[in-house]
């Protein structure tokens, strides 16, 4: 049995140095995954902010079924103001030209279609819905401060109050 | 229960439409003015976005004042294509254009009725008429045509898969087909290729609590006030006193669907 004693302590002497690579690796990884999906783009409002409606990483991962939860809330039971509305994402997420002209926000290189493009998922909201904030009813981003409107969430003291009643027709001509 | 109400309502609206149609002639223009015809939103509908579902609290309906209703007047047709994107259907690159004035999508159509027998010409707006019975949700196999707690009659296009169904079933020529890739969009108004849409009631303003639609809004700034909107529960509110004011009947009401748009002087 004594033959195997050398070949069993290399492995023994190996082990932190594989640790060593392995974390190597891991943190190589994590950059690279702060990397994908940190296509937040520069001119967007959404660029200004700390974070998403939601933490950044339950966004990326589950934005779809908040998007698809509030569609049904907002058809059926006609609740527009919650701050999972597509219309908010687009309000947000919209990048603007050096113009100041919003760039729709599915466009190449856009906040959507970057990781979209990465990701080989196709995302068709947009055959339907606009992809500029143009003719806006009420969401929560148009209403001013957003942490001050959401429902459910306490609003800040010294945050923005709500816009007035009389602002949302004024929304609706933009 | 109440089906038998109904019917007993409908009994009493056919004699009514009856006596408004022999003294629509003459007697037409001289309409009860209501006073509160301009205001046309519910007392209690609070200034401010909904939080709590539509319940069936409310039923939003519309009276039309056919005698107010001016002949080559559009201010509502052209109100409702503005609030709802539908001037910025673009037409098909060498379509006819005849054939595109007969496929884009029209919410609200104005149409000219004529009695033969007396000659007396209405003008009136035709719009989708949010029916308690809508022969559209009837017919949709998917279920995306719906009638929502608040009596609105709408699509859900997240599920329409374009059949037309609801089309054909409809007695008023009320919904159009999008046959072409839509580039502009409003927010408040999706609208893509291959659904199905109507008048909603601009329902997109009745939830951010504003309960009244472009077209009546427009009739009114026009001086017309032949639109007057309002919520068809609610037995004190300008609407249903207008309608007890006014003799008033659907457009064919022996279908029995139970329109929330009713017409004055037909």
């Amino acid at each position: 049995m004594t033959h195997f004693h050398p070949k069993l302590r290399a492995p023994v002497a190996i082990a932190p140095l594989v640790l060593l690579g392995l974390l190597c690796l891991g943190l190589a990884a994590a950059a690279q995954a702060t990397g994908v999906g940190d296509f937040v783009v520069d001119s967007s409002r959404a660029a200004k902010l700390d974070h998403c409606v939601e933490p950044t990483e339950y966004m990326r991962r589950y934005h779809y079924e908040l998007i698809r939860h509030q569609r049904d809330t907002t058809v059926y039971g006609g609740i527009r103001s919650t701050k999972h509305s597509l219309a908010g994402c687009v309000k947000c997420h919209v990048g603007y030209d050096a113009q100041h002209k919003p760039v729709a926000v599915n466009a190449k290189h856009q906040f959507c279609n970057a990781c979209h493009s990465y990701a080989a998922v196709t995302v068709n909201c947009f055959d339907c819905h606009a992809t500029v904030p143009k003719g806006e009813s009420w969401n929560q981003v148009t209403a001013g401060d957003r942490e001050a409107l959401l429902p459910g969430v306490h609003p800040q003291v010294g945050a923005a109050a709500p816009a007035a009643p009389g602002a949302a027709p004024e929304s609706r001509d933009q | 229960m109440s089906r038998e109400v109904d019917q007993v309502n409908q009994e009493r609206r056919r004699f009514m439409g009856v006596a408004a149609g022999a003294v629509a002639g003459t007697a037409g223009g001289a309409g009860v003015v209501v006073a509160a015809l301009s205001s046309g939103v519910s007392s209690d509908a609070a200034a401010a976005p909904r939080t709590e579902p539509v319940s069936d609290r409310h039923r939003w309906g519309m009276l039309i004042d056919t005698a107010k209703c001016v002949d080559g007047c559009t201010a509502c047709v052209d109100a409702c294509d503005e609030e709802n994107g539908l001037n910025l259907q673009a037409e098909p690159l060498g379509d006819d254009e005849a054939k595109w004035q007969n496929q884009r999508s029209a919410w609200i159509r104005k149409v000219k009725v004529q009695d033969n027998a007396s000659g007396v010409v209405t003008n009136l707006p035709l719009m989708c008429q949010h029916c308690e019975h809508p022969p559209c949700v009837n017919v949709c196999p998917t279920g995306a045509s719906f009638k929502r707690a608040d009596g609105i009659v709408m699509v859900d296009r997240h599920i329409c898969i374009g059949c037309r169904y609801c089309i054909m079933a409809c007695p008023y020529k009320a919904r159009s087909f999008i046959h072409e890739q839509v580039v502009q969009k409003l927010t408040r108004a999706p609208r893509g290729l291959g659904c199905v849409e109507s008048c909603n009631l601009c329902v997109h303003r009745i939830d951010d609590g504003n309960p009244s639609p472009a077209c009546a809004d427009a009739c009114a700034a026009e001086g017309h006030h032949a639109i007057l909107f309002g919520d068809l529960n609610d037995p004190s509110g300008p609407l249903r006193q207008a309608l007890g004011a006014q003799p008033n009947r659907q457009i064919r009401e022996n279908l029995e669907l139970n329109t929330g748009v009713r017409y004055a002087g037909l």
